[in-house]
């Protein structure tokens, strides 16, 4: 049922604190979670309102996040010299959960 | 001594809590999400949020509920589909009874189905909307503990509670309403084409089991049985309906149409995975058991369509019958059967006329019995081109019918010939008339046509060259038909003639061709000859100029001798000027080619001699006899020669003089010469003289023989003639075989050289197995063979 997500426009991530993060629908497509989310057939109030309130996740985390799914779309698939990821140690458990819980 | 921490350690913060580590009581939590699910269903998700449904069922599985949750939801999403089925299908259940009007029964048939069809709908997108939120349970629980996924078993909870339904079998219920829509559209009723698909689909995406195997799909186990023994029945009475109300052109296109309908039908309305299937059934009863009576009604059948050319039909008879037999032997059959029955037509015209001749020809005295022969000869050669022309019809026709029905069908190919070849050769005299066609054309039909045309002719008669088995009868019939043409020169052109030798060439070989290249030869050095010789006489100033002498002669080997009549003595004593004119030639002849020896064929030859009948000059062309007894009367003082005294001064043989008497005293157009008394026959003492009276229209004028120059078909003496040195020759070629091989094995058991033999002849004729045991006898007896000791089958080669 995926695949009737319409990855076209832009969506916002919301974290606990407030903070909003717009990303490409594309970009954010990336955890399959979120792409469920937009399921045109199911009309969830997140697909209506273009916009996903986490409430488990600080701005802290759901910046990295966002981050990651920019560089997973900007590497993926490409070869040769590719960045590491830098991920600071301290958040790399609670990151390991929300990866976990947004299927990326 | 305190340690110091290490530069490289790192403090690991643990997760804050909240996604992770709160606790979590399942019989708090699942009510809401219960909730939430219900709405689903209601299709009033639009408030729901995703994240927290997600969220809850998440931390369910985190916290170690899954399989509560597992439970949970199947059991909601049972009671749901039971309401669904009570509530929504049940209610829409076809109630017609058998018989109702269509009407009525589409009606109430396209009730039930989108009733199913909604419900289905329905569950797959509810169902798809809680896997997404149940995503995580899938995902970890399923997976860890190996057990179906949520889609898997709502899948199994809509089989069992909708369609298996215990109180109201849903299915059975659908399955009679598919089935009685796909009958009311093959009986011609419009029907909703795109609610069955999706019916059709819902019951290839439900399985049996919960492994989802491919041979398990509800639309294997539970429909398409029961709708290929209902597809059984109808085409079985389907055939028996149509053979008893159709005629053969609509039994094929309605059996096509049908084919193309079903096919149709897999791809339209029910699954792809049914179109074998179905059209094997359909082949079946309407092809395989039917397609032969269907061929063979009188009026309509195969016979039919071959006789008034029905190509298209023809087209898809075979097509159909293409289906069920790729090398279509049944239909090859009966083509077979029809062609050789239409040959066998055309050749009953020559049966017929035999036997209407053989009758008549009884009664009659033998003077008469020679005229009649003349006529009914002159009759049967043109019966004789008829046939040819009727048979290369025929021929035409089907290959027509070959080219543009049988997609030019290599093994149908292969029976055409077989047939050709069977009627063809059952005529026994096929040889000679198709000899007699190509003498026509070339001597008459071609001239003036293109060189295109001409070309098209000769591959006709090639083509029926091809059916001819006894090639060797072909060969001698041709021989003498073409040695009358070149020696009486009248071929249209002799690059015809050499056309269509290598014709023949190219079709069996040079051996074939050898004899006839030879004559060519002969012809062309004889030309040569002759201006040699006149030139010759030239030098010599001698008084023999004003006779104009054109020879030919002829290799004895390449000549058909016997059939030039060659065989018989001719003898014939040439008036003086003639005489002297002859030994010339045989001088320069000779003197020129030693040791050869030179035979006259007066009956070949043909004169101009002029004569003067009431003070006009006629110029009259006769044959070499004619002019011979002619000559006789070239003298004033003759007043009467009686057949004796011709007979005397001439020494023509007796056959001959009667003959040519006949033609220049008895004709009734060119009776140059009177005889007493006048009568048909001729008699020893009968007198004749000159006719002073005679009296023609033309001043050039042709006195044949009775028995003209054209090449008729043979009488029955000569055919008894020509079939004995047909034998004759094929003794020695049979002959000549055993030897062949038997130097070559040295010592080979019987069949194996009765096989070799037949081999090796059978490009010339099909030797006959009693012949060549006789000639092996024949071969025993003069010391070549012997059989050996220890096996009598067993022959050995005598050096």
């Amino acid at each position: 049922m995926a695949d009737a997500a319409d990855d076209t426009g832009s969506l916002t991530l919301v974290s606990n604190d407030g903070f909003q993060f717009v990303l490409p629908k594309k970009t954010a497509f990336t955890s399959k979670t979120i792409r469920n989310m937009f399921n045109k057939k199911s009309g969830y109030i997140e697909a209506k309102e273009n916009r996903v309130r986490f409430d488990e996740m600080n701005a802290v985390i759901l910046e990295k996040i966002c981050e990651y799914f920019c560089y997973k779309e900007k590497y993926a698939g490409r070869k040769g010299d590719i960045p590491d990821f830098h991920i600071p140690p301290e958040m790399a458990l609670e990151l390991m959960t929300m990866a976990d819980f947004l299927e990326t | 001594m305190a340690s110091k921490p290490g530069p490289g350690r790192i403090k690991i913060r643990p997760p804050r809590k909240g996604l992770a580590n709160d606790y979590m009581n399942f019989d708090e939590a699942w009510p809401p999400l219960s909730q939430a699910l219900q709405q689903i269903y209601a299709r009033a998700a639009s408030d729901l949020s995703f994240e927290e449904l997600y969220r809850t069922a998440y931390k369910m599985v985190l916290k170690k509920h899954g399989d509560a949750l597992y439970n949970s939801v199947h059991d909601l999403i049972r009671n749901r589909l039971r309401t669904v089925a009570v509530t929504q299908v049940k209610p829409a259940r076809p109630t017609y009874a058998i018989g109702a009007s269509a009407l009525e029964r589409r009606e109430n048939g396209n009730r039930f189905l989108a009733a199913v069809k909604q419900a289905w709908e329905d569950h797959q997108l509810c169902l798809g909307m809680i896997t997404d939120i149940l995503m995580y349970l899938d995902r970890t629980f399923c997976h860890e503990n190996k057990k179906p996924s949520t889609l898997v078993i709502g899948m199994a909870l809509f089989r069992d509670n909708v369609l298996q339904n215990k109180d109201y079998d849903i299915g059975a219920d659908l399955n009679k309403v598919l089935l009685d829509q796909i009958q009311m559209e093959r009986d011609g009723d419009v029907i909703d084409r795109a609610r069955i698909r999706s019916c059709a689909y819902m019951l290839e995406g439900l399985y049996e089991t919960l492994e989802e195997r491919e041979d398990q799909k509800i639309y294997l186990t539970r429909f398409e049985g029961i709708f290929l023994a209902a597809s059984d029945e109808f085409y079985r009475k389907e055939g028996r309906l149509l053979l008893e109300a159709c005629d053969a052109a609509t039994y094929i296109e309605r059996t096509n149409d049908r084919l193309n309908e079903e096919w149709e039908r897999t791809q339209s309305t029910i699954s792809t995975l049914t179109e074998p299937k179905i059209r094997a059934i359909v082949e079946q009863h309407l092809i395989t058991n039917n397609i032969r009576e269907v061929m063979q009604m009188e009026a309509s059948g195969l016979h039919y369509m071959v006789d008034n050319d029905k190509y298209d039909q023809l087209k898809l008879l075979y097509n159909l019958v293409r289906r069920v037999d790729l090398q279509v032997n049944e239909l090859r059959r009966m083509l077979r059967d029809r062609i050789v029955y239409l040959g066998k037509e055309i050749n009953k015209g020559v049966y017929g006329f035999k036997k209407a001749n053989a009758t008549t020809n009884e009664a009659q005295t033998s003077s008469e019995a020679v005229a009649a022969e003349d006529k009914s000869v002159n009759a049967e050669t043109a019966m004789a081109l008829k046939w040819v022309e009727e048979v290369l019809l025929l021929r035409d026709k089907i290959d027509k019918i070959w080219e543009g029905s049988f997609a030019s069908d290599q093994g149908v190919q292969q029976t055409i010939s077989k047939a050709f070849t069977d009627f063809i050769n059952d005529n026994k005299r096929s040889s000679e008339y198709i000899s007699l066609f190509v003498d026509e054309n070339i001597k008459k039909g071609l001239k003036g046509k293109t060189e295109a045309e001409v070309d098209a002719v000769l591959d006709k008669a090639i083509v029926l060259f091809r059916y001819i088995q006894d090639k060797d009868v072909f060969e001698r019939y041709y021989k003498k038909h073409l040695s009358r043409r070149l020696i009486l020169g009248r071929s249209v052109s002799n690059d015809v003639e050499r056309a269509m030798i290598s014709k023949f060439k190219v079709e069996v070989g040079y051996s074939f061709t050898s004899k006839m290249e030879g004559m060519f030869k002969d012809m062309t050095v004889s030309q040569d000859l002759t201006s040699e010789y006149k030139k010759h006489l030239a030098n010599l100033d001698s008084d023999n100029q004003n006779i104009d002498l054109d020879i030919k002669v002829l290799t004895s080997t390449f000549w058909p001798w016997s059939a030039m009549g060659g065989e018989n003595a001719h003898t014939c004593t040439y008036p003086e000027e003639l005489e002297n004119i002859r030994a010339s030639f045989q001088r320069f002849y000779l003197r020129r080619h030693t040791g050869r020896q030179l035979t006259w064929q007066p009956q070949m030859g043909t004169a101009d001699i002029r004569a003067t009948f009431k003070a006009r000059k006629y110029e009259i062309n006769v044959g070499t006899y004619a002019m011979v007894i002619l000559l006789q009367f070239n003298n004033p003082d003759v007043e009467y020669l009686t057949y004796d005294e011709l007979k005397t001064l001439t020494s023509i043989p007796e056959f001959e003089l009667i003959r040519n008497l006949q033609s220049l005293a008895v004709a009734p157009k060119t009776r140059v010469l009177i005889k007493s008394p006048m009568s048909r026959d001729v008699k020893p003492s009968d007198k004749f003289s000159y006719n002073p009276n005679f009296t023609s229209k033309a001043l050039r004028i042709k006195i044949g023989i009775v028995k003209g120059a054209g090449n008729k078909v043979e009488t029955e003496k000569e055919r008894k003639e020509t079939e004995d040195k047909v034998e004759e020759s094929r003794a020695h070629l049979i002959e000549a075989a055993i030897v062949r091989i038997m130097k070559a094995r040295k010592q080979l058991k019987h069949q194996a050289l009765m096989l070799q033999i037949t081999e090796q002849l059978s490009k010339r004729f099909m030797p006959d197995p009693a012949m060549i045991k006789k000639r092996i006898e024949s071969l025993i007896e003069r010391e070549y063979l012997e059989r050996s000791a220890q096996d009598l089958n067993m022959y050995t080669y005598l050096a």
